[in-house]
């Protein structure tokens, strides 16, 4: 009988441990696919911050007034660090994905920390899109 | 990257359709600027100037008489880009001795993908210049060439996720005098095999 319940106890003990690896590679799996997912979101940003920067420096030239080119000069410069933000995120980001063996509470930690980054990146961006818009709006009315 | 693929497939699909139906010795022509009478006038690449992964420029000169294929990229794209790259090296194997042919692959990032990590990435795919041409530029000049020439016959996708314009996976084919005859998803392998059937039409 003893025997029995140490045997059990034993199974229940590695069922456990074999679940709980199971549900951390999902959610290492999940996180994976939400920073991917962000990542597309702010690809098509980044192509909107260029196509406004063009703009802009478009803007900027046309102007008389030396208050206005220097607040779009502003503008382009927080325009420039999103993109710089988004361009340096994908350097790190290729060269510290976690490898296929690494520990998988570090794997679910990386993935937490780039969405977390990229959160932070995709505010800094709609602030300069819509810095950007303000601009555009003034200059085109 | 999923998601850009999924929003622009219909787009890539109808071309790809289209590009089907056409069969034959007939590619459309996709960047028709207007006709004028018995004149069909083409919306030309602008004059442009980039460094390939050889330190060498590359410039509307280079493409003269050239059939090639165009697309956007970067090194460090951890989602489209490898799958791209993959399928394009196909087409390379394929064509890669004729000296008609070539890859133009404009780099989005330029200011990590400098002339040696372009040397580099070409070496590791295992391919080179002349056939298989990296380019690095100013990145606003190579989006502006990328939304004026390559990508103006696609609508745009303005979704969320779509991943962006450039960064779609579209492979754009060009023929000897400049005009573009068809637009692929080149991470889908059929479209890729189309793309090379194509090719096989415009070298002979």
């Amino acid at each position: 009988m003893h025997k029995l319940s140490l045997l059990t106890i034993f199974s229940l003990l590695l069922i456990g441990t074999f679940s709980c690896k199971s549900a951390e590679e999902q959610r290492a799996a999940e996180l994976k696919k939400e920073v991917l997912e962000m990542h597309d979101v702010l690809m098509k940003k980044t192509e909107d911050l260029v196509k406004m920067r063009t703009q802009l420096a478009k803007a900027q030239n046309q102007s008389k007034s030396m208050v206005q080119r220097t607040a779009i000069k502003s503008t382009i410069i927080l325009i420039n660090a999103a993109e710089s933000f988004m361009e340096d995120w994908m350097q790190y980001y290729a060269q510290n994905e976690p490898k296929a063996d690494a520990e998988i509470d570090a794997v679910v930690d990386f993935y937490e920390k780039q969405l977390k980054e990229l959160n932070r990146m995709n505010i800094q961006m709609d602030d300069a899109l819509e810095k950007g818009k303000e601009w555009l709006k003034k200059m085109n009315s | 990257m999923k998601f850009a693929f999924k929003a622009l497939f219909p787009l890539f699909s109808i071309v790809f359709i289209a590009s089907c139906k056409f069969g034959g010795n007939t590619l459309p022509y996709m960047n028709i600027e207007r006709v004028e009478g018995a004149d069909t006038v083409f919306n030309k690449i602008p004059d442009f100037s980039f460094t390939n992964q050889n330190g060498e420029e590359i410039n509307k000169q280079s493409l003269k008489g050239k059939v090639y294929v165009a697309d956007f990229f970067f090194v460090s794209c951890p989602t489209i880009c490898p799958v791209m790259a993959k399928n394009l090296k196909k087409v390379y194997e394929r064509f890669g001795n004729n000296d008609k042919f070539m890859i133009l692959s404009h780099t989005i990032d330029p200011r990590h993908d400098s002339v040696e990590v372009l040397k580099n990435y070409a070496n590791r795919l295992g391919v080179a210049a002349p056939a298989w041409q990296f380019v690095t530029g100013k990145k606003d000049e190579i989006y502006q060439i990328g939304y004026d020439f390559y990508m103006a016959t696609i609508e745009e996708d303005d979704s969320e996720g779509s991943g962006g314009y450039l960064h779609s996976g579209g492979l754009i084919l060009v023929d000897s005098k400049g005009r573009i005859r068809g637009v692929y998803d080149g991470t889908n392998e059929a479209q890729v095999g189309q793309l090379i059937s194509d090719l096989s039409i415009l070298l002979k």
